[in-house]
């Protein structure tokens, strides 16, 4: 069992290994830059609070995954976030197929958009998927395929792969 | 096609640095608080310890202080010297206050009662008088009683002792006292202190063989034989219905003799309906107090005691 108090090396060497994950992560639930930054804040604060003993590096990136999704739907569930408009964001991409991606991934239902969000960026397999999030591997799968029917109807020109 | 393209996209957004410092420098001051909130919790262990090792101690001391004094404890004010037996000053003070405490209080009470007895009535004027005298202290045992089937009852019973041995001797204090005064004198019920029914011996436990069969360890002795036991000092307490001369044949016994050389042994005896405790220490037997019962308050007593 790792200890958590080994002044810090552990912990600093878990955020600057998942600092992006988390951040992304953020991103595809939330949508918007700013909420994103507040999850990512969140995500870490807890994470050295926490007294939970993590078994290894694989444990708390599971947790780490786990804790994203929830402070998101905090966001989400947030009387503020309800009450605001996201200022329009003018990310650039370099190509319009990287542009129709981004959006056609972000106007998914949020269940959907985890899925697909953990399984293409983070390369993450079905079954770690249902592991981290805590769900059946079946609903793993089916999520992913409804997820794709969605991209592919919203693409249209379609990519092959999805 | 499609990850390439959404990761490349993802890549395009990356968060600000000043981000990564702020989560940075957020962890750091967390985690050095929580460093510092574990050290102060890793200290009271040792807090909690050292407090109830001096909570311990101080129990103790105030165990000590306050325990019912035994024989033991008080034999230590009988020292032989140039073959003289004298009894040291060494004699509870606080013992001593208390019972005058409460031959004021309880000499309240008993005006405001029926006087059992006119003539013997002392007054607090007398009781002062006979204590000034005699300084008599009471030594109050601690004796659990062990029936013939083995079960215990604890009893406490009360001794008085003086410094000046011909005082003790002459101490007869039920011959000037009704008993109400003398339970009142001594500040304990007697119904709950002296329980015998004629003659008790106390002797350590360990020597109690004579009263034991030797194969089945069981102890052999009439049915108006009974046994108390200190828990403390592990004597045995005798009441038997033997007569005075029984008792002093058994004294007289080599057994009981063996005893005697523990230096620990009291010996009660209550012949006749007077109630003598003697302390036996070397050899040399010390008449410690003398009292007067009569034999129907005994019976009830150890009826009650029985039941």
């Amino acid at each position: 069992m790792h200890e958590t108090n080994c002044a810090g090396v552990w912990e600093h060497t878990i955020i600057e290994k998942y600092f992006d994950m988390v951040y992304h992560l953020a991103l595809s639930q939330t949508k918007d830059k700013h909420h994103a930054d507040d999850v990512v804040q969140e995500v870490f604060l807890r994470f050295v609070k926490t007294d939970k003993p993590f078994n290894d590096e694989e444990h708390a990136k599971a947790w780490l995954i786990r804790v994203t999704i929830n402070c998101s739907k905090n966001v989400f569930n947030n009387s503020w976030f309800k009450k605001t408009e996201p200022l329009s964001e003018d990310i650039v991409f370099e190509t319009k197929e990287e542009s129709d991606v981004y959006y056609a991934v972000a106007e998914l239902p949020v269940k959907y958009r985890t899925v697909i969000h953990l399984f293409y960026y983070e390369d993450l397999s079905v079954s770690q998927i249902a592991e981290y999030l805590k769900i059946k591997q079946s609903t793993v799968k089916s999520q992913l395929h409804r997820g794709r029917e969605l991209l592919k109807s919203k693409l249209k020109e379609g990519f092959s792969d999805v | 096609m499609f990850k390439d393209n959404y990761k490349k996209a993802h890549n395009k957004i990356v968060p600000d640095k000043e981000l990564f410092q702020k989560v940075i420098a957020t962890a750091d001051y967390e985690l050095e608080k929580k460093n510092k909130s574990k050290t102060k919790i890793s200290f009271y262990p040792y807090l909690y310890a050292a407090a109830a090792v001096l909570l311990f101690v101080t129990s103790l001391s105030a165990y000590n202080a306050l325990k019912p004094q035994n024989i033991t404890n008080n034999t230590s004010f009988v020292q032989k010297e140039n073959d003289k037996i004298v009894v040291s000053e060494n004699i509870n003070a606080e013992k001593e206050e208390k019972v005058e405490k409460e031959i004021v209080k309880n000499d309240v009470e008993e005006k405001n009662k029926v006087p059992v007895n006119n003539d013997k009535k002392i007054t607090e004027d007398t009781l002062e008088k006979t204590k000034e005298k005699q300084k008599p202290v009471t030594v109050l045992f601690n004796i659990n009683h062990m029936e013939t089937d083995n079960s215990i009852h604890s009893r406490s019973l009360p001794i008085i002792a003086s410094q000046n041995e011909e005082e003790i001797i002459n101490h007869s204090i039920y011959e000037e006292m009704s008993k109400e005064d003398y339970e009142s004198y001594v500040g304990f019920s007697l119904t709950e202190t002296v329980i015998v029914p004629q003659d008790m011996v106390l002797y350590p436990k360990d020597d109690f063989s004579i009263e034991k069969n030797s194969e089945t360890g069981e102890i052999i002795n009439d049915e108006n034989t009974y046994y108390f036991e200190n828990s403390f000092e592990r004597f045995i307490m005798i009441a038997t219905t033997k007569k005075s001369d029984e008792i002093d044949s058994f004294l007289n016994n080599e057994s009981y003799k063996k005893s005697v050389i523990n230096d620990k042994n009291i010996v009660i005896t209550l012949a006749d309906g007077i109630y003598n405790a003697y302390l036996k220490r070397n050899d040399v037997g010390i008449k410690i107090t003398a009292g007067k019962i009569e034999e129907k308050e005994l019976e009830n007593t150890i009826k009650s005691l029985l039941e």
